[in-house]
């Protein structure tokens, strides 16, 4: 027989690993307390370090859901085309030039990967086209698949066969095309004189387009009866839609181009693909352009600019939202390493019993880790799952449908949490592990003698004074400013926590020796252990955090309010479709809520943007910063008190009186001088001649003028032949409208140039006289005072003043007057002046690229404008509101990132809580024991209980004031360099001033919070600080 | 299982408090032998704890040499102390709560404390069977809050059997126990020390425990001061040929005093100067 070697156990240690277990959790049951405390702070790490970049990424997936929503199809959308290269060298044989690819090829060269994130394509061709046989009217041909499923065909059917066409209805009204009526067709010719191939269609039907459906991209009508600018000057048709044989049959057009229309889809498309659709986008959009033979081929889309702001935001965010968290995860492992460090001290005994049991230090440490370990990884599930459900929540409140994703940052910050928590438990194991077994069984602490720093808060201290430094010199900038408060509180309150020591000590033993036994008890309690250390250093660091979130949520807030007012300009804004001035003001009429402004714009890239206003609407609608509304200088924009000269009638007549005006052409001969006046009716000016003046004696003149409602008189010229000379005076009195008198009046401002000539006048009885002196000048003007020579203008800070100069109503450069400056003016650019609109538009046409906008303080009342307005045929495009803008700064990384925080605030002082719990789990029965012998030795119950409740105070105290001041001081420091915009705002409004109110409100609050939970806490202490305390021996 | 010896030799101890160098010992020659059970006396401050944790691999001595069975302590290597801890050298502190982990039964601390033994290779016996040895069979599961004084006393006694040490050293085992838990405890250290070899060695103020004792060894300003067997005290003579004054005696010779020695029929005499025979 052969003899078996005994069998070994497949897992020889199972009943060891057991025991072990079940001694961890003995321990854990044990100290719940703490144990809990432990996982509460292990999962306030952990919930920091995987929300950043869960909350990251959502806030990119509202971003894209934003900016998505806010596209048009032509900016999410994507269109491609291609058309047959036509150039200087293939232009005389444009018919042999290569032909576009079909739509099927085109779509071909889009890269298929990018497809996925589009619904189907539409395919298409289009060609411009001329109706022959003049040419008198010219539009699009279009094809595109199912194009009828996407009109209303009102008359006819959708065409099927090659050359049928369906026609606009306006098309049918206006241009007068019918049913079967046929067209012959070529394209435009490249060379007048070549005629390109012809094509004959067919109409067999109209259509309307479908309001709001933008499924065609560009609109299909609207075009109908309008000219082209030209050369030549055609009538236009709106598009005409075939089918697609037309463009297949061999027509020969060379001109036509194929389309593919991609439509977006959105719930496909999340950050990480818009950023790859992008860049792909982009590459391809490069390379067609860049290409030089084949076919022409275009990309259009908006969506790489929505990618590129993407990008941008995500650049800031992913480095604020982790800085801010950071700062909480710091404190949270702050207070975790000091939780550890008690509840190891807590546990020397243990590791004393371990050691004199044989174990080493590793022993000692495997016995530490075994309790601490578990407790700090189980505070990672609730971590983790607090972060998701805080991400959840911010998803809600963001907007679009982001959601709480996963992605491999996830796993790293969890990892890295981890990994840090099992260092810290490590450490803070070893440490206690590492002490000698006689120090271990020492049973009391001393109190700490004088100013001593341990390594570690040595490092930290000289750490963060670098850091501070830094920051003071300029060094530091960026997002990672907004490390600044937790640096310089934690450094501040390491500082105070090691002068508080010894202070506390000595005041404790001064106070002893003077028969304060009470308060020196107090002091000499609070000196002991490091507790007073922890708390010092911990609450100021909350505080800190608090205040400066408050500071830059609150200053956020402010500056985006305040960059939305000065975008926006007031609460509605809107643009009129139209010139007419008139028409705006009446149906403003005397609405207190909508004003008129007319924006006027130099064509130069810098000129000086002028505002023509009523003042003292305008002072109350638009959102001007408060000192510039109150500003005095506004009564100053109406200039001039010169009365104007009105006329009313159809006949202006005047007597005209020689006193040797006399009028000499380059050969000596005499030459008629001429008498004009310039009249502006309303918005209007023209000119008007009463003909020659009497070279003796005395003439009435007599002009038609139609003023029947009004006129005001803004000039009168004098003209004569070109390089003529004038010289003499001319009286002008007896004016008449219709019979009735003018008086001419006062303020009539002579003339005079650099080359001297010049045109006075004075006033006669009954009227004026002009005194020419010219020599070439073909005409000489004379202004009425009414018609400000230099418009008084208010100008913004950052208009240069000299030879100040704005445009005008007509578009002409016009002198200015600065009667006041204005920090800024709102909805309009840094250099912009402000003027009365009634002064401007004396004499003055309104110009075609004059901008006329009703700004409103109340919807009610602009509604109402509107409706006026369109009573006259005219239209508000583009309505602008306050909200809107303010929302677009909202929705953005910058203010999603800065919001969060108020949660690192609210955090941080919840941890300070915390910490002040663990310190109280972890040293009650001590203090109680402490309290209890006092009690013992005759101090009074009530002075015991006072003693237990304040014990605390003056630490927290202390350490919430400067830790507000600490918040302020970072605040100042990092907020100039914090990007509070996704992109900066045209006019800046930037105002760091620290907003008081939130802050002192905060700072109260967490002094309140903070220092009533130490109450309590000493309070339940002193509870449990019965004489059976002193009983116990360990 | 066999008793460890406990030899020193001028042992000195000195440490450092409030910036001044006190001497807690101050040459203490003293020899134990296997199997010995055995008690140090003294007042408060004369030096015994220091003398137990010495004994014990905790402090290291300023001077002098410290032998238990073949190693030495004073030149041993932290690894090597541990090692003796975990094997052969128990010390139970005052106070049995500081001798044992609050959240485990006595099984379990029992358990816990051959860890270090079981990881030499040492062969240790069941806690059970530990438990047993001290009378405490029947708690052995029962959590530390339940049981009584004298129960947690002798609990920490089964913690510091556990491993089967060759020499015990347990500082004030029966102190803040009732009479009936004191005569229980040294019943079962008798036991142990009778059954199983092991030398013992205990620090007490409680005179009742002291005449309990076979042998003890009083230790007065940090030096053996005298020495009691089966109920008769002795005078120590040291090393280097001191003779410690019992206490009863050093208020007739004051320091300074100068005293002559007699030989006479196999005694020696004390005679102070001036004293006339």
């Amino acid at each position: 027989m052969v003899p078996t070697e005994p069998r070994l156990p497949l897992f020889p240690h199972v009943p060891d690993v057991m025991r072990e277990y079940a001694a961890m959790w003995a321990a854990l049951r044990y100290r719940k307390g703490q144990a809990a405390a432990l996982a509460v702070l292990a999962a306030l790490v952990t919930a920091c370090a995987v929300f950043a970049p869960l909350y990251d990424l959502a806030m990119r997936e509202s971003l894209v859901d934003v900016r998505l929503a806010q596209a048009t199809q032509l900016s999410s959308g994507l269109q491609l085309e291609a058309s047959s290269r036509i150039d200087n060298r293939t232009v005389f044989q444009a018919s042999q030039s290569e032909p576009p690819p079909t739509p099927t090829q085109l779509l071909a060269k889009f890269p298929r990967s990018a497809l996925a994130s589009y619904r189907a394509p539409v395919l298409g061709w289009t060609d411009n086209l001329d109706v022959m046989p003049d040419r008198g009217l010219t539009g699009q041909l279009m094809w595109r698949t199912g194009a009828c499923e996407h009109v209303r065909v009102v008359s006819g059917r959708c065409p099927e066969a090659p050359g049928e066409i369906l026609v606009s209805s306006a098309d049918v009204h206006k241009l007068g095309l019918r049913d079967k009526q046929r067209l012959t067709v070529a394209e435009p010719s490249v060379i007048p004189t070549v005629l390109g191939p012809t094509r004959e269609l067919t109409v067999v039907g109209a259509y309307e387009e479908v309001p709001g459906d933008d499924w065609f991209v560009q609109p299909l009508t609207g075009i109908s009866g309008t000219f082209s600018d030209g050369p030549p000057r055609q009538q236009r048709h709106d598009v005409w839609l075939t089918p697609e044989q037309t463009f297949t049959s061999g027509t020969g057009l060379p001109q036509v181009q194929s389309y593919v229309g991609l439509q977006l889809r959105p719930d496909h498309v999340g950050a990480d693909d818009l950023l790859q659709l992008g860049s792909t986008l982009t590459a391809l959009r490069t390379k067609w352009l860049d290409a030089s033979t084949g076919p022409r081929l275009r990309l259009t889309t908006g969506l790489t600019d929505i990618a590129d702001d993407l990008r941008s935001q995500q650049k800031d965010s992913r480095i604020i939202v982790p800085l801010l968290m950071a700062q909480l995860a710091l404190l949270g492992l702050v207070v975790l390493w000091l939780a550890l460090r008690a509840v190891t001290d807590l546990r020397r005994s243990e590791v004393a019993v371990a050691r004199l049991r044989g174990e080493g230090v590793r022993g000692a440490r495997r016995l530490l880790l075994g309790e601490l370990l578990p407790a700090v990884l189980l505070g990672v599930v609730p971590g983790v799952a607090a972060a998701w459900v805080g991400c959840l929540v911010a998803t809600r409140l963001l907007p679009g449908d982001a959601g709480v994703e996963v992605r491999p940052p996830f796993w790293i910050a969890l990892a890295a949490a981890v990994l840090v928590l099992v260092g810290t438990t490590l450490l803070a194991a070893s440490r206690v592990a590492r002490i000698p077994v006689d120090a271990l069984l020492r049973r009391s602490s001393t109190v700490r003698r004088g100013w001593r720093v341990g390594v570690l808060d040595a490092v930290l201290i000289t750490g963060c004074a670098v850091v501070v430094a830094a920051f003071l010199s300029g060094s530091l900038d960026g997002p990672a400013a907004l490390i600044a408060p937790a640096v310089v509180a934690l450094l501040v309150g390491l500082l105070l926590a090691h002068v508080l020591t010894p202070l506390a000590a000595g005041t404790g033993r001064a106070l002893l020796r003077r028969g304060r036994a009470r308060l020196g008890v107090g002091f000499l309690e609070a000196a002991r252990g490091p507790a007073l250390r922890s708390t010092v250093t911990v609450v100021t660091v909350a505080a800190a955090l608090a205040v400066f979130s408050i500071d830059a949520v609150a200053v956020a807030d402010r500056n985006r309010a305040a960059a939305a007012a000065q975008e926006a300009g007031a609460p509605y804004v809107a643009l009129v479709d139209s010139n007419d001035l008139a028409a705006v003001e009446t149906a403003t009429g005397g609405s207190h809520a909508v004003t008129p402004v007319v924006r006027l714009k130099a064509p130069a890239a810098d000129a000086v943007t002028t505002l023509a206003v009523r003042p003292a609407d305008f002072r109350r609608i638009a959102l001007l910063p408060d000192e510039d509304r109150t500003a005095a200088s506004w009564t100053g924009l109406t200039g001039t008190d010169t009365a104007p000269v009105t006329v009313k009638g159809n006949r202006l007549s005047l007597v005209a009186t020689d006193r040797g005006l006399t009028s000499t052409a380059q050969d000596g001969s005499a030459v008629t001088v001429t008498l004009g006046a310039d009249l502006a009716a309303g918005d209007h000016v023209f000119h008007t001649e009463f003909g020659a003046l009497p070279s003796a004696g005395t003439r009435r003149l007599t002009t038609t003028v139609s003023c029947v409602d009004g006129c005001t008189l803004v000039s009168l010229s004098l003209s004569t032949l070109v390089g003529s000379s004038m010289a003499g005076t001319v009286g002008l009195s007896d004016v008449t409208a219709d019979g009735v008198a003018v008086p001419l009046g006062q303020g009539w401002r002579p003339f005079q140039d650099p080359t001297g000539a010049s045109l006075v006048p004075s006033t006669d009885p009954g009227g004026i006289s002009l005194a020419a002196r010219t020599d070439g000048q073909q005409r000489v003007t004379v202004s009425q005072g009414w018609v400000p020579l230099q418009v008084p203008a208010l100008i913004t800070d950052a208009t240069p003043r000299d030879s100040f100069q704005l445009t005008g109503l007509d578009g002409r450069t016009r002198a200015a007057g600065v009667v006041g400056r204005l920090a800024r003016v709102p909805g309009a650019p840094e250099r912009t002046a402000v003027v009365d609109l009634d002064v401007l538009r004396r004499a003055a046409t309104v110009a075609s690229d004059a901008r006329i906008e009703l700004w409103a303080s109340d919807r009610a009342a602009l509604d109402e404008v509107t409706a006026a307005l369109h009573e006259q045929g005219i239209a508000l495009v583009d309505t602008t509101t306050l909200a809107d803008v303010r929302r677009g700064y909202d929705q953005s990384t910058a203010a999603w990132s800065v919001r969060l925080g108020l949660l690192v605030g609210l955090a941080g002082v919840a941890v300070a809580l915390l910490l002040l719990a663990v310190l109280a789990v972890s040293s009650w029965r001590v203090r109680a024991r402490d309290l209890a012998a006092l009690w013992l030795s005759g101090v009074p119950r009530r002075s015991v209980r006072s003693l237990a409740w304040t014990a605390q105070l003056p630490a927290v105290v202390l350490g919430a004031v400067a830790g507000a001041a600490c918040g302020l001081l970072g605040a100042a420091l990092s907020m100039p360099i914090v990007p509070l915009f996704a992109e900066a705002p045209g006019v800046s409004t930037l105002d760091l001033a620290t907003p008081w109110l939130p802050v002192l409100v905060v700072a109260a609050a967490a002094l309140v919070v903070l220092t009533g939970w130490s109450a309590v806490l000493g309070w339940t202490v002193f509870r449990r600080a019965s004489l059976d305390r002193l009983r116990e021996t360990a | 299982m066999t008793g460890l010896m406990v030899r020193t030799n001028g042992l000195v101890h000195i440490y450092r408090a409030e910036g001044h160098d006190v001497a807690a010992l101050s040459g203490v020659d003293l020899h134990v032998a296997p199997g010995e059970l055995m008690g140090l006396l003294g007042p408060s401050g004369a030096g015994k704890s220091t003398l137990m944790n010495l004994l014990a691999g905790v402090f290291r001595p300023s001077a002098g040499k410290i032998h238990i069975g073949d190693a030495e302590l004073s030149t041993a290597t932290g690894r090597e102390i541990d090692r003796l801890r975990a094997t052969e050298v128990s010390l139970t502190l005052q106070g049995a709560a500081r001798n044992l982990l609050p959240y485990a039964s006595p099984a379990e601390n029992v358990r816990f404390a051959q860890r270090a033994a079981r990881r030499s290779g040492k062969d240790v016996p069941e806690p059970r069977e530990v438990l047993a040895d001290v009378g405490l069979n029947a708690d052995a599961d029962a959590p530390l809050s339940t049981l009584t004084p004298g129960e947690l006393q002798l609990a920490a006694l089964a913690v510091a059997l556990a491993p089967r040490p060759g020499l015990l050293l347990a500082d004030e085992p029966t102190s803040q126990l009732d009479h009936e838990a004191r005569d229980g405890v040294l019943t079962r250290l008798a036991e142990i020390n009778r059954s199983q070899g092991t030398t013992v060695v205990l620090v007490t103020h409680d005179p009742h425990v002291a005449a309990f004792l076979p042998r003890t060894v009083t230790i007065r300003d940090g030096r053996v001061g005298g020495e009691g067997r089966s109920g008769e005290e002795y005078a120590v003579v040291t090393a280097d040929g001191f003779l410690p004054l019992p206490a009863h005696v050093r208020d007739d010779l004051p320091p300074g005093t100068l005293v002559r020695f007699h030989q006479a029929d196999g005694r020696y005499e004390i005679v102070p100067e001036g004293t006339h025979e």
